[in-house]
């Protein structure tokens, strides 16, 4: 019975996120069937905590039947309105070939990398299956909040210790940040209302498939995008073997996976509209962008990084440029007139008062170059971004977009570790490894077009 | 294409041997003709614990205590002489903590101890170079074992060696598929080296792919009228240093999960906790909850260790807990007493400063007033009061 509740707990979201998007997506898109159910696992995983949320709102109780059923009408209401539709949206690609047409070289080492894959994902399965909650900040306050609301079956509030000191503490909890939003708690709170007990180890496998659903939309989106299998399959492999990210999963019980997931998410389909200008990749994008600040509260900031994106593909260089000036100076200008306890992304802004703090470079070096959190991916990196910028029209036309937001996101992880108190978390690697974790997907994936210009340029597009 | 890349592989496999033997192995000791000195098991002395010699191996019962130790007699040698340690044991418990020990003849009093924090103890080999403390002379070398009073260790060598090209390859070896169980810190950081490692992998593994690259632009330099360079055979040298290096993290992956079904599977969430790392403190909780008489009640947690105080609290949710971070200067974490009222659990998880008076039934919290209160439930690991 267990087997069959957390299958269904597993299976609801791939269905909700996965037969909705199954009606945008155009037929004979290249890899269409990872592309709705990795991105459709992912919206469905994201979604299922905002269900509960509603249906908080409206005074029913959190419980698997109510949500469940909610979940699947939904999903059910997706299926029907795919077989209403009567119109299907022209396939804006020439239909893919097939893995089986590749030469058998290509496909030998096609099956390896997805073989390798596979254990690595198996591992760490079986590693969430049979561990208990482990990790620190898990326990003070994610899973304390999934506890608390899988008891009360309601989102009972947390407060500040404070204001749990003054409220007497009647009606409300407490914990370490009772800030952090409500999304990952409430999919441990989904997971065991499903299986009817609190399971520390069950309620973590939502992590292993963030982490397969990721690696399928990245398949997919990297062959929307004109990759190759082999080399797609090479670069979800990549991804799907970083060691820190790995860890995260086996380990299971912080949010920074599902941050990573969701963000990377956002601009592969942002940079799939902005080439292809298909509706559903922009709705996918704003999904996923919205998504992020329901996750951690540093989603705020990948959040904004979509705005001068956006700019960019929007708007002539002349414009965006001019806009990209006045948005500085407005920051200024706030930096200057806003109260420094305003909070910002969870954060007071005194807090992030600009100072160079140099043992923030020695841990980003040490994180990112010298310890093994990223394999060979920070080495990769220092090949393939000057590259990039010495490929005509790379960065500056096709791959603009996806640019800008990932550079924005990159200044914006700099400026935290090297010139605020947080500089700190990067010396002692308590700050700068978990966020990484939050771009590490986007930035591979961006690696991945690069590689796959530099290895077909002067070739026909392979789709 | 394939036939390219792999022999680009092999010169840079070639070139990184080479390198790492001639240029960064530990130097020889001039004009001296070192010997290694080798463990003997048949005469090897036991100084705690209950020694027997069988098949080859030193046997070592742990005392009453759970110690055990044995020594290699060294006489007094250079340290810089040896810079290579071998240790081979049989398959031990979990639990057994292994520390090598020396002491350094010129300063009196002067020992180091390093605790192994590698698993894979099958057959070890150090590098005594990274050891911190092996300088200068030294005397006594001794392997000291911590485990379960009665508990068996088999040791099958304890040697250590002068340097040379074969054992610094074997211990970069031993670095590589060392097994460090899953630790707090891997949430922040996978450093892929314990303590003693002498390099880290992934700048080890950068370095074997610039060298076939190099050789790589090599081959196109000698073969330049039949060859052409392609980005494919960059790709492919890449790939395949990435996957060598991910099947070193693997292989950790797959022993630690082999350790991790050890000790859960076929367990329930209840028996999984209590027997996990944090099992005293889950057992103290399991045993505290049943006591406390409402579901709303208020529970203040209060210890002096922050991660012990921490994991106590998560273990009462879903009571209404309430725990605070220690601070140096407050190093007990419960609010003003006047915030506390009758009714409130107070549960005290060691090491704590605040006391609990059972003749009197008083609270003790430093530079407060005692406070009224009953005691509903004590054990090693900590009390619980309701203040009345």
């Amino acid at each position: 019975m267990e087997i069959i509740l957390t299958t269904m707990a597993l299976a609801l979201p791939a269905l909700l996120g996965g037969l909705w998007i199954n009606q945008f997506v155009p037929v004979n898109t290249p890899a269409r069937t990872a592309l709705v159910w990795g991105n459709g696992t992912l919206i469905g995983l994201l979604l299922i905590p905002q269900l509960m949320r509603g249906l908080d709102a409206l005074g029913i109780p959190l419980t698997f039947v109510a949500t469940g059923s909610l979940a699947g009408a939904l999903a059910a209401l997706g299926l029907v309105t795919q077989f209403i539709r009567k119109k299907q949206t022209r396939p804006a690609l020439p239909p893919p070939p097939s893995v089986a047409a590749m030469p058998l070289s290509h496909k030998a080492l096609f099956i390896f990398l997805l073989l390798l894959a596979a254990l690595r994902v198996t591992t760490l399965g079986l590693e969430i299956l049979w561990r208990p909650l482990f990790p620190w900040d898990a326990t003070t306050h994610w899973a304390t909040k999934a506890r608390v609301w899988f008891e009360y079956q309601s989102i009972v509030p947390f407060v500040t210790k404070e204001a749990w000191l003054d409220i007497g503490g009647a009606g409300v909890f407490t914990d370490l940040h009772p800030d952090y939003p409500v999304t990952i708690p409430l999919l441990q709170t989904w997971m065991n209302l499903a299986l009817g007990q609190w399971n520390t180890s069950l309620m973590n496998l939502p992590w292993v498939l963030c982490l397969v659903a990721l690696g399928t939309a990245f398949y997919g989106q990297l062959r929307f995008s004109g990759v190759g299998p082999v080399t797609t399959m090479a670069f979800v492999y990549l991804l799907l073997s970083l060691p820190l990210i790995n860890t995260h999963v086996a380990l299971a019980g912080y949010a920074d996976l599902f941050l990573g997931a969701t963000y990377c998410g956002g601009l592969m389909a942002l940079h799939n509209w902005v080439t292809t200008q298909q509706r559903w990749q922009g709705l996918l994008a704003l999904f996923f962008a919205i998504s992020c600040t329901l996750i951690k509260n540093e989603g705020l900031v990948w959040s904004l990084t979509f705005i001068p994106a956006l700019a960019a593909a929007l708007m002539p260089r002349k414009e965006t440029a001019k806009l990209c000036v006045l948005f500085a100076l407005v920051l200024v200008l706030l930096w200057l007139l806003v109260p420094q306890d305003l909070v910002v992304a969870g954060h007071p802004l005194n807090h992030l008062t600009p100072k160079f703090h140099p043992e923030g470079v020695v841990g980003i070096v040490q994180s990112v170059w010298l310890h093994d959190n990223w394999h060979l991916f920070g080495y990769l990196l220092l090949a393939i971004i000057p590259l990039g910028l010495i490929m005509p029209g790379a960065m500056t036309r096709t791959y603009l977009a996806i640019s800008i937001a990932l550079g924005s996101a990159v200044f914006a992880f700099l400026f935290l570790f090297l010139f605020t108190g947080f500089g700190l978390a990067a010396a002692d690697f308590t700050g700068v490894g978990r966020l990484s974790i939050q771009l590490a997907p986007g930035l591979l994936y961006f690696t991945a077009l690069l590689c796959n210009e530099l290895l077909t340029r002067g070739q026909p597009r392979q789709v | 294409m394939l036939r390219i890349a792999v022999l680009s592989l092999l010169l840079g496999a070639l070139a990184l041997v080479a390198g790492l033997t001639l240029f960064v192995a530990p130097p020889a000791v001039p004009g001296q003709q070192i010997s290694p000195i080798i463990w003997n098991a048949s005469n090897a002395p036991a100084e705690l614990g209950a020694a027997t010699f069988n098949d080859g191996k030193l046997l070592i019962e742990l005392n009453r205590v759970g110690v055990g130790s044995t020594s290699l007699s060294i006489g007094e040698i250079e340290a810089a002489a040896y810079p290579f340690l071998h240790l081979a044991l049989d398959e031990s418990s979990k639990n057994l903590r292994v520390l090598i020990s020396w002491k350094n003849s010129e300063k009196e009093n002067s020992s180091h101890t390093y605790r192994l924090e590698n698993k894979s103890t099958n057959s070890l080999w150090l590098a005594t170079s990274e050891l911190p403390g092996w300088t200068g002379n030294i005397s006594t070398l001794r392997l000291v074992f911590f485990g379960r009073s009665g508990e068996t260790v088999r040791i099958r060598d304890f040697s250590i060696f002068p340097t040379s090209p074969s054992r610094q390859l074997q211990a970069i070896v031993s670095d590589l598929t060392s097994y460090v169980p899953w630790k707090r810190a891997a949430m922040n950081s996978h450093t892929g080296v314990t303590k003693v490692s002498s390099f880290y992998p992934a700048p080890l593994m950068a370095a074997y792919l610039i060298l076939s690259l190099l050789s790589y632009g090599l081959l196109l330099l000698l073969f330049r009228a039949t060859l052409k360079f392609n980005w494919s055979v960059v790709a492919l040298l890449f790939l395949t240093c990435w996957i060598s290096l991910d099947l070193v993290w693997q292989n950790q992956l797959l022993r630690q999960l082999a350790d991790t079904y050890r000790e859960f599977s076929g367990k329930s969430s209840q028996e999984k906790l209590a027997v996990g790392p944090d099992a005293q403190l889950y057992n103290f909780a399991a045993q505290v909850k049943p006591l406390l008489e409402t579901k709303d009640a208020r529970i203040f947690v209060d210890s002096g260790d922050k991660y012990r105080g921490q994991r106590g609290a998560y273990f009462l949710y879903p009571f209404n807990v309430y725990w605070r971070e220690p601070f140096f200067t407050f190093p007990h974490t419960l609010p003003h007493p006047d915030l506390m009222h009758s009714g409130d659990y107070i549960v005290l998880i060691k090491p704590t400063e605040v006391g609990f008076n059972l003749k009197s039934n008083e609270l003790f919290l430093p530079h407060r007033m005692p406070m009224s209160a009953e005691l509903i439930f004590s054990d090693h690991t900590g009390t619980v009061v309701r203040l009345k």
